[in-house]
């Protein structure tokens, strides 16, 4: 593993929020006195991330992935902790640490800002001189960027006339033209098609091969964590509950199995509840939940009772032992 | 500090507004008709030999197309775009950047503005055309030029003392209605509806920094202003100017302690 990109000790953040109370009376009161809370995002976490590391950060909404992710590219304040990131103190928004991060926002982009009606080509312009980059520079990385996106047809289309998807990799590729040494990219699927979403985890992991960076990566799509996270952090409410590789959080999260059944012939639903918990039923084909222990046990009884095709004993993926999780988290 | 990124936010700017060409040609609404507008007021009243504070009709009608030109190009709001971002987080998107938002957003209102000032050029000279009977060039040909300096100078106080405004947002959530307000304010304080010299209470009007945006310029060129005073103006406008950088520079830092990037 590289050097340090990330560090992070004991990290705090706690907003004010203010309160309103519903209704044209709620607004009435509210214009005179004003209510506020405080919510903590963060209690104090701690994590480090390295060169060449894709770190998956995870959690239920509201969790503090985006606040964590603000303050690492110093758009937030901490209220208490300590932050570094490629040396720098984020906050301090010095030069050279913003030249050496990206920050990747779904839904949101600086071209979509300002360069809306122009052409991708004057987008990526105005980014190689908001970041210096030489002629030669800019025109090396675009070449890269152009091949790995397969922009070449889009560079003289205006923006606001792209799909979704293409839009969605014109900003990451305008993301990466000054070749960040860490990449921050929150919910960067997110409202993407399947084939857009494949394509967009592809690049992502060819740019850390090719460039060694360090990478931070929130979605609620759990196949982006498992296609790119060497690591998952899993986040709730403000504090970490849960650490590894995306195999490893799943057998920590998760102790039980799915078995799949093939029967012979068609099976009735109180015949198998009987004998564990069935997940789903259709015809003869039936889905058990079931702990590793008990595996064998209801193998062997469902053997003595039914005349059976086949059989698979499958783990369930992560986002099934983070559903599970949550469920008995309350 | 590096002038690359700036300029470059001002040519994209101005691209972004000639896209929209018929805002443009329209713009010339706003220098065209308020002089013709007041023509026939002033004429009413000043008409035959007739002056008011030193204006007679000639002088009036002259100071109505130079000050509407001036005031109709300057952009006294900054950009409410501004505190609009602050309040929904789209202002992450820029402190990304390794450049400074006054500055980026400066170039980018100097940027869209530019496609303007020389459609305003046209409705200026058209109005000059129409009403040539009244029109006056100044007797001495550096007045152009140094009254249109000053303006500029002016422009780069009046956008600073909008962005001041819009970075309010950091604490109300919502400045729009401040700004527009202000603005309002501005365009009378800058001399945009009556000279600031025939005013009651002339010497408050005189003293603050908006005049410079409209008022102070067409004095230039009216030839109100003599050459010896212009050094302690210039002085004044920069002593405005310096105050509203510190001040922009201060509430910035202390507004983003206070940002909690909406959003994401």
């Amino acid at each position: 593993m590289g050097e340090i990109v990330v560090y992070v000790k004991d990290l705090r953040k706690v907003y004010r929020r203010a309160l309103g109370a519903a209704g044209l009376s709620g607004a009435a009161k509210g214009l005179f006195k004003r209510q506020v809370e405080e919510v903590t995002a963060l209690k104090g976490v701690s994590f480090e991330v390295r060169e060449g590391e894709i770190l998956g950060y995870i959690g239920p909404n509201g969790a503090g992935k985006t606040t964590t992710l603000k303050i690492l590219a110093g758009v937030l304040f901490p209220t208490a902790g300590e932050v570094r990131v490629l040396g720098y103190v984020p906050w301090r928004r010095q030069r050279a640490f913003l030249k050496g991060i990206s920050f990747v926002m779904s839904g949101r982009g600086l071209l979509e800002e300002i360069t809306w009606d122009l052409p991708v080509l004057d987008g990526f312009l105005l980014i190689k001189d908001l970041y210096g980059l030489s002629d030669r520079e800019f025109q090396s990385a675009l070449g890269e960027l152009v091949d790995l996106f397969e922009l070449s047809e889009l560079l003289k289309a205006p923006l606001r006339q792209l799909s979704h998807g293409q839009r969605a990799r014109v900003e990451l590729a305008a993301a990466l033209l000054w070749r960040p040494r860490l990449l921050l990219l929150d919910e960067p699927t997110l409202g993407l098609d399947l084939m857009s979403q494949a394509a967009l985890r592809g690049f992502v992991r060819e740019y850390v091969k090719r460039t060694g960076a360090a990478c931070i990566v929130t979605s609620h799509y759990t196949r982006d964590i498992e296609d790119l996270a060497d690591r998952v952090l899993l986040l709730d409410h403000g504090e970490f509950v849960a650490e590894g590789s995306p195999q490893e959080l799943v057998r920590k999260l998760s102790g039980m199995r799915r078995l799949r059944v093939a029967f012979e012939r068609e099976v009735a639903a109180e015949e198998l509840e009987a004998l564990g918990e069935v997940v789903e039923l259709d015809g003869a084909q039936a889905v058990f939940r079931v702990s590793a222990g008990q595996a064998k046990e209801l193998v062997q009884a469902l053997f003595a009772r039914f005349p059976i095709h086949d059989f698979t004993l499958e783990e369930p993926d992560l986002e099934e032992a983070l559903r599970i999780y949550f469920e008995e988290a309350g | 500090m590096r002038l690359r990124p700036y300029l470059r936010a001002l040519q994209v700017q101005t691209q972004v507004t000639l896209r929209y060409r018929g805002n443009v040609f329209a713009f010339l609404s706003y220098v065209l008709i308020p002089p013709l507008a007041v023509f026939f007021l002033w004429r009413a009243v000043l008409g035959g030999e007739r002056a008011l504070g030193g204006y007679d009709l000639s002088t009036m009608v002259t100071y109505y197309i130079v000050t509407q030109y001036f005031v109709a190009n300057t952009a006294f709001s900054a950009w409410t775009d501004i505190g609009e971002e602050i309040r929904d987080g789209r202002l992450t998107l820029w402190l990304l950047r390794p450049a400074s938002h006054y500055g980026l957003y400066f170039a980018r209102n100097i940027g869209g503005w530019i496609p303007y000032w020389i459609a305003g050029l046209l409705g200026a000279a058209a109005v000059a055309g129409i009403l040539h009977r009244y029109f006056l060039l100044p007797q001495e040909p550096w007045r152009i030029p140094m009254a249109v300096g000053f303006w500029l100078l002016g422009v780069v106080l009046a956008f600073t003392w909008g962005y001041i405004l819009n970075l309010l947002s950091f604490w109300t959530e919502r400045s729009t209605g401040i700004v527009l307000m202000a603005d309002a304010a501005a365009v009378f304080l800058a001399g945009g509806f009556v000279p600031l010299d025939i005013l009651p209470l002339k010497e408050i009007w005189l003293l603050l920094p908006f005049r410079f945006a409209g008022w102070f310029p067409t004095q230039i060129y009216l030839g109100r202003v003599g050459f010896a005073e212009l050094p302690r103006e210039l002085g004044l406008l920069l002593g405005w100017l310096l105050t509203f950088l510190v001040l922009q520079k201060l509430i910035w830092r202390l507004g983003l302690r206070r940002y909690q990037g909406a959003g994401g």
